[in-house]
């Protein structure tokens, strides 16, 4: 089936402003942008946080076909947008008619797999203090020269590393404040400067491997 | 571009180690491998042999991350090598193998997902559908009212039996008549607290008055229409009354307060403006009265409730229109007051004198059904019966003429 015959299929407008789904609203359809853009956000305490910005060919909403979990974000059309719409139902129709749409869907599925399982053993650590020490690692894992770096910058706060650890920001906060006054890290309004990631990877490491001992 | 080229490997060597970085994609042909691994807790070790005809360090290739097993070699093998432009030309032209795969990846992505929240647990985010109210919430409170909309009418679509359906229901309403958000009213966590505590039946909503009105008036005393519920309708029912109705142009008079705790809050919200809805505790006046009243109220304070709505009825000058309308409340607070407090002569003569006085009162058909109530309960089937009627026949259609249509058919049976 060519693009055209799919649009007239599948495709669906959306107005700009107009939400496409809601953080936690349930749902089992995922889409296809064609046209324009589409913002994806989150609320962090009553805040709206952008998270990102989506443009034709991209892929929202696809963990909606594997996961019976409602949505983990906000939708939102910034202009004229056209997407074509999915579910479990025309999944198989669309990945053999579209290999390239199924293969960059493969693409991210391996992504999410690593970053699922990545933070998988974050919350498998038993203590706190670890558990901050291998976000610190998780975070920084992403930059290119990971393996050299002795320290770095993460543009997160207080509660994405108590989000990331699974425990409660009044249980993270008091040990980043600590360390904030010996000078292992430097916490600003939007930003954690590391001072000593190699402390941290023998932290996580000795504590690992004394698990498995 | 050429196809993938055959590599050939000795026993005991190793394709790759966990942790390497590395782009290449693996066929076994022939021979034995096996993959390392080691459980996410690092507490054991795991192997598993590659079938022949197998791909193996997909993920890691396409995802771009350092492999998460170390490949080696048990018995002479031969396998195939795809560079990742290989891989992916090969993929464009055998959908069914990347079919497979995600078929694969999503098994394993759902298996880590649940294992995620299984150890999230408590700790985790609260059910999903509290979490929805609380999305739809900041979105009404930042404004964003459109995206409100949405996330409310998503919620009682999904959740119209949920405890909080009503205070879903509730906001709904207020965003449709254009009203700031309440910012007076009982925050989710606090009503989940009362709920879990027991202070609250099934999703009555608790407003936060100002002042000295901390105990909520109906999470305690029941709303008024739950006294004509009791006799047969539910109180739920009447909640999933409420639910159907959440389209987008609720007309001014409906919804009042079947499900409101306070049955005169909904039409004084309106009138006042975030700053006027939460005066200082200090504040006297009416509007303070009135609230004590409906704080005693709550508490079943009959006799401490009258003397406040009867105060409030003695007030004789207004700073401006809202506070006028705290007379009418009263006097139909006052009525509900005596009912409970079981003197039903008096009850009788407030709401008769509410109905005289307000004709055009949002309350005027709850007024005369608690008047039909009382008729009933001395005995007066048929003049309960032709109040009941009355409201049925007042415009518009509603809840309160559903309701009374109900009560209408029970007593003629």
């Amino acid at each position: 089936m060519q693009l055209e015959g799919l649009t007239s299929k599948f495709g669906k407008e959306f107005q700009p402003g107009q939400i496409i789904f809601c953080e936690f609203e349930p749902g089992d359809d995922f889409y296809l942008i064609q046209k324009g853009k589409v913002k994806i956000s989150k609320i962090v305490k009553d805040k709206e946080k952008t998270m990102d910005i989506l443009e034709a060919g991209d892929i929202f909403g696809e963990m909606a076909i594997l996961e019976e979990q409602p949505r983990s974000a906000t939708a939102t059309a910034m202009d004229n947008v056209t997407a074509l719409h999915f579910n479990r139902e025309n999944f198989v129709t669309l990945m053999s008619s579209q290999p390239q749409l199924a293969f960059k869907l493969l693409v991210i599925f391996t992504k999410r797999i690593y970053d699922a399982r990545r933070r998988l053993k974050i919350l498998l650590l038993d203590d706190v203090q670890v558990k901050v020490c291998d976000t610190f690692l998780m975070l920084s894992e992403k930059e290119p020269n990971y393996k050299e770096l002795k320290e770095v910058v993460l543009r997160i706060t207080a509660d994405g590393i108590a989000h990331w650890c699974g425990e409660s920001v009044e249980k993270v906060q008091p040990i980043l404040s600590h360390w904030a006054k010996i000078g292992k890290v430097e916490l600003y309004a939007d930003r954690i400067h590391v001072n000593n990631l190699t402390d941290c990877r023998r932290l996580v490491a000795a504590r690992r491997k004394e698990k498995s001992d | 571009m050429g196809g993938p080229t055959l590599r050939t490997y000795k026993a005991g060597s190793i394709i790759y180690f966990i942790e390497d970085r590395g782009t290449e994609v693996y066929v076994l042909q022939k021979g034995r491998i096996i993959l390392i691994s080691n459980s996410l807790d690092n507490s054991t070790e795991i192997k598993e042999d590659v079938q022949k005809g197998e791909f193996f360090g997909v993920k890691s290739a396409l995802g771009m991350y350092p492999r998460e097993e170390t490949a080696q070699v048990l018995a002479d093998a031969v396998v195939l090598v795809f560079t990742p432009q290989m891989f992916e030309a090969f993929c464009m032209k055998n959908t069914r193998l990347v079919l497979q795969m995600l078929k694969v990846f999503s098994g394993q992505l759902r298996k880590v997902h649940r294992k995620v929240r299984e150890l999230l647990g408590e700790s985790g985010q609260q059910e999903n559908s509290v979490e929805l109210l609380r999305t739809a919430e900041s979105f009404y409170k930042s404004n964003e009212i459109e995206n409100a909309r949405y996330a409310f009418t998503v919620f009682l679509k999904h959740y119209s039996g949920s405890k909080l359906a009503s205070r879903a229901n509730s906001m709904l309403n207020l965003l449709s008549k254009n009203q700031p958000y309440p910012v007076e009213m009982d925050s989710i966590d606090l009503v989940l607290e009362k709920i879990h505590n027991g202070e609250m039946e099934s999703g009555p909503v608790s407003f936060q008055m100002p002042g000295n009105f901390g105990s909520t008036p109906a999470t305690v005393e029941a709303p008024p229409l739950e006294d004509f519920s009791s006799r047969g309708d539910s109180h739920d029912e009447m909640g999933d009354m409420d639910i159907e109705i959440p389209d987008m142009d609720i007309p001014d008079m409906d919804l009042p307060d079947m499900d409101m705790p306070t049955p005169d809050f909904t039409s004084s919200l309106p009138k006042m403006p975030p700053a006027q809805a939460a005066p200082k505790p200090a504040a006297t006046g009416i509007a303070q009265l009135y609230y004590d009243g409906l704080n005693e109220f709550s508490q079943k304070n009959w006799d401490a409730a009258v003397e406040k709505f009867e105060s409030a009825l003695k007030v004789t000058k207004f700073e401006n229109e809202t506070e006028a309308s705290f007379i009418e409340k009263s006097l139909f607070e006052l009525g509900r007051t005596y009912l409970k407090k079981g003197d039903k002569n008096a009850s009788m003569n407030r709401f008769s004198d509410f109905v005289k006085k307000y004709p055009r009162s949002q309350n005027l058909k709850k007024a005369l059904m608690y008047v039909a109530e009382i008729y009933e309960k001395n005995g007066d089937k048929q003049r309960a019966i032709s109040l009941y009627n009355k409201v049925v026949a007042m415009p518009p259609r509603d809840k309160e003429s559903a309701f009374a249509k109900q009560q209408m058919d029970r007593l003629m049976k």
